[in-house]
């Protein structure tokens, strides 16, 4: 009994461990940046490692500086809350419809060709890149918007399955009210289905916010550059880079992102882990 | 009723219906042309001579088929087993650390909680952000690791270049893939091991099991199922990755690694051949394709099969 406890306490300490040093793993590179950010650059190249000698902010400013960081945030903030509004409002319509007809043959098929999306790989990058140049979606802040915005397959296939679980009663008896469609679908389903489009919301907030390769395709005007373009492109010299800069812009963006994790974690965990279903 | 009045509802009912579908086409419309369609436009594109500077289309057969796998033939090789070994990489590691971590804080005490938060964190990071982070780590002049190898005296320190070597340079690549989205197979873990009954492992204790017993035999068989979906998404995900291997590139200079997807995201950003990007993107979609297909199959038999 007593040899049974004892590996079980060293079963712990080796988990605990475990977990303390992928926790280290996960902190150094974050340190690192952070403590990068506050020195010169010449400090940098004497010093790599080491404590800043004194804590200054100018690397901040040149940061928001050089990058015309005022720009692209709002490049940022304008494609994302776009992208976002505009996507849970098609997901709604189109959720809400083909659940009033999900009994017909055609509501099936409607729904089915929804669900191809999430089976079909996305591998169409240059023929996507072609038509977009072709319809005037190219270089355009409005072009990342709709064509974000209609991206609908997770969305559908989450609020779809979630009002299939609803009973009709609420339908019915706002029906009987007199509600038209258009009453029944934001008035009454939209407030039910709130938890799943704050999922929607976070997912696509979180991929329309961080994405940088597909926009740096068709937005190619340095005016329409958004924050994570601007950070992979700006803050090199010639000959090198500008890691201390760099690395004042990259603590600049990402504390409202890291802030507004905090504050919704359980929301952010469950939207980012839960909603992919194998 | 009279037979009229039904026909009246059969008609409302008609037309209602297909109100709902007009409702939807136009953006049904649009989210096929985005989402689905291009991807399939690939398949015919892949026979033609094309680019972005011209408009001329021209048939060529199986022309781009022929440069990838006869004329360019030593590259297509390197770049699908640097993407094999991407995803052999990212599945292995990234599965045995996810479940580690996941046994050790499966149980909701307030440390266990903290730690899977924080480990998280990453996963709202832009790729852009880990990127460069991690460009600088791996920096071969001044960089972190080569800085801290160097106080320690460890030979060949500062100065080495952690991507000289192909394999050496994925495996790179795969760790920060890793240290970004561990978050993810985590939760999912650890959701998976928490619907497990603790029942189950308290009879085998009982009967004179040990922990390793018990998890060999009770919690891993019945853990499988989340680990295959696990596997079916990781599959997806590290053959379609391109973020990382662009973005590390740019930032560390010369590129000897490439996978399949950093060297279709540089043929479609940079190249003017765009029949050869298209017919890569088709080899692509048929890769993972099969790729799913085989999982999806293997998934239904194992289920089948622990469900008795």
């Amino acid at each position: 009994m007593k040899r049974k406890k004892r590996k079980g306490s060293l079963l712990n300490v080796i988990g605990d461990s475990i977990v303390y040093i992928y926790g280290l793993i996960l902190t150094l590179p974050l340190f690192f940046a952070i403590i990068t950010a506050f020195k010169s650059e010449q400090e940098r190249i004497k010093n790599p490692i080491g404590l800043p000698e004194s804590f200054s902010f100018n690397n901040f400013v040149d940061a928001w500086v050089d990058g015309n960081m005022l720009n692209a945030a709002k490049n940022s903030i304008i494609i994302t809350v776009g992208t976002v509004i505009l996507q849970l409002v098609f997901v709604i319509i189109v959720s809400y419809a083909l659940n009033c007809i999900r009994d017909t043959k055609i509501g099936v098929a409607l729904y089915m060709l929804v669900l191809c999306g999430l089976f079909i790989p996305g591998t169409g990058g240059v023929t996507k890149l072609m038509m977009r140049r072709e319809m005037g979606l190219y270089n355009n802040l409005w072009g990342e918007i709709f064509v974000g915005a209609f991206s609908i397959t997770m969305g559908v296939f989450l609020v779809s399955g979630f009002l299939r679980t609803l009973p009709g009663d609420l339908e019915e008896a706002a029906r009987i009210d007199g509600a038209s469609d258009t009453q029944i679908c934001f008035r009454i389903i939209t407030p039910v289905i709130k938890p799943s489009l704050a999922t929607i919301a976070i997912l696509t907030f979180t991929s329309a916010w961080n994405s940088a390769l597909g926009p740096m395709l068709t937005l190619r005007d340095k005016s329409l550059h958004t924050i994570p373009m601007v950070l992979l492109l700006n803050y090199s010299t010639e000959y090198s880079m500008k890691y201390t800069t760099l690395f004042a812009g990259v603590i600049m963006t990402s504390i409202p992102v890291i802030i507004f994790y905090c504050i919704n974690q359980k929301h952010f965990v469950s939207a980012l882990a839960g909603s992919v279903k194998g | 009723m009279t037979g009229k009045n039904i026909l009246q509802i059969a008609r409302k009912k008609y037309n209602k219906k297909w109100k709902y579908i007009l409702v939807t086409l136009p953006i049904l419309f649009f989210y096929v042309l985005f989402s689905i369609y291009p991807n399939l436009k690939v398949f015919p594109m892949s026979f033609y001579d094309w680019s972005p500077i011209s408009s001329i289309k021209t048939f060529v057969g199986w022309e781009n088929y022929n440069l990838l796998f006869n004329i360019k033939r030593d590259l297509t090789v390197e770049r699908l087993g640097n993407t094999l070994m991407y995803v052999a990489g990212l599945f292995v590691i990234q599965t045995i650390l996810a479940l580690v971590l996941a046994l050790v804080l499966q149980k909701n005490t307030r440390k266990n909680t903290f730690f899977r938060a924080y480990f998280f964190l990453p996963m709202v990071f832009s790729t852009t952000m880990v990127s460069m982070i991690w460009a600088y780590m791996y920096d071969p002049n001044l960089g972190i690791i080569n800085t801290i190898l160097g106080v320690f005296g460890v030979e060949g320190y500062p100065g080495t270049d952690f991507f000289a070597q192909n394999a050496q340079a994925i495996l790179c690549i795969v760790f920060v893939h890793i240290w970004a989205n561990i978050g993810y197979p985590l939760t999912i873990l650890v959701s998976g091991l928490n619907t497990i009954s603790g029942d189950l492992g308290e009879a085998a204790k009982i009967d004179g099991a040990n922990n390793w017993q018990t998890f060999k035999s009770i919690t891993f068989p019945l853990l499988l199922p989340t680990l295959f979906r696990l596997s079916l998404l990781t599959v997806t995900t590290g053959t379609l990755a391109s973020d990382y291997v662009v973005m590390i590139g740019t930032r560390t200079g010369s590129v000897p690694y490439e996978t399949l997807a950093s060297w279709m995201y540089k043929s479609t950003a940079y190249s003017t051949n765009y029949g050869m990007t298209s017919a890569l993107g088709v080899i692509m979609f048929i890769i993972l394709s099969i790729a799913s297909l085989v999982q999806f199959v293997a998934i239904q038999k194992i289920e089948n099969k622990i469900l008795g």
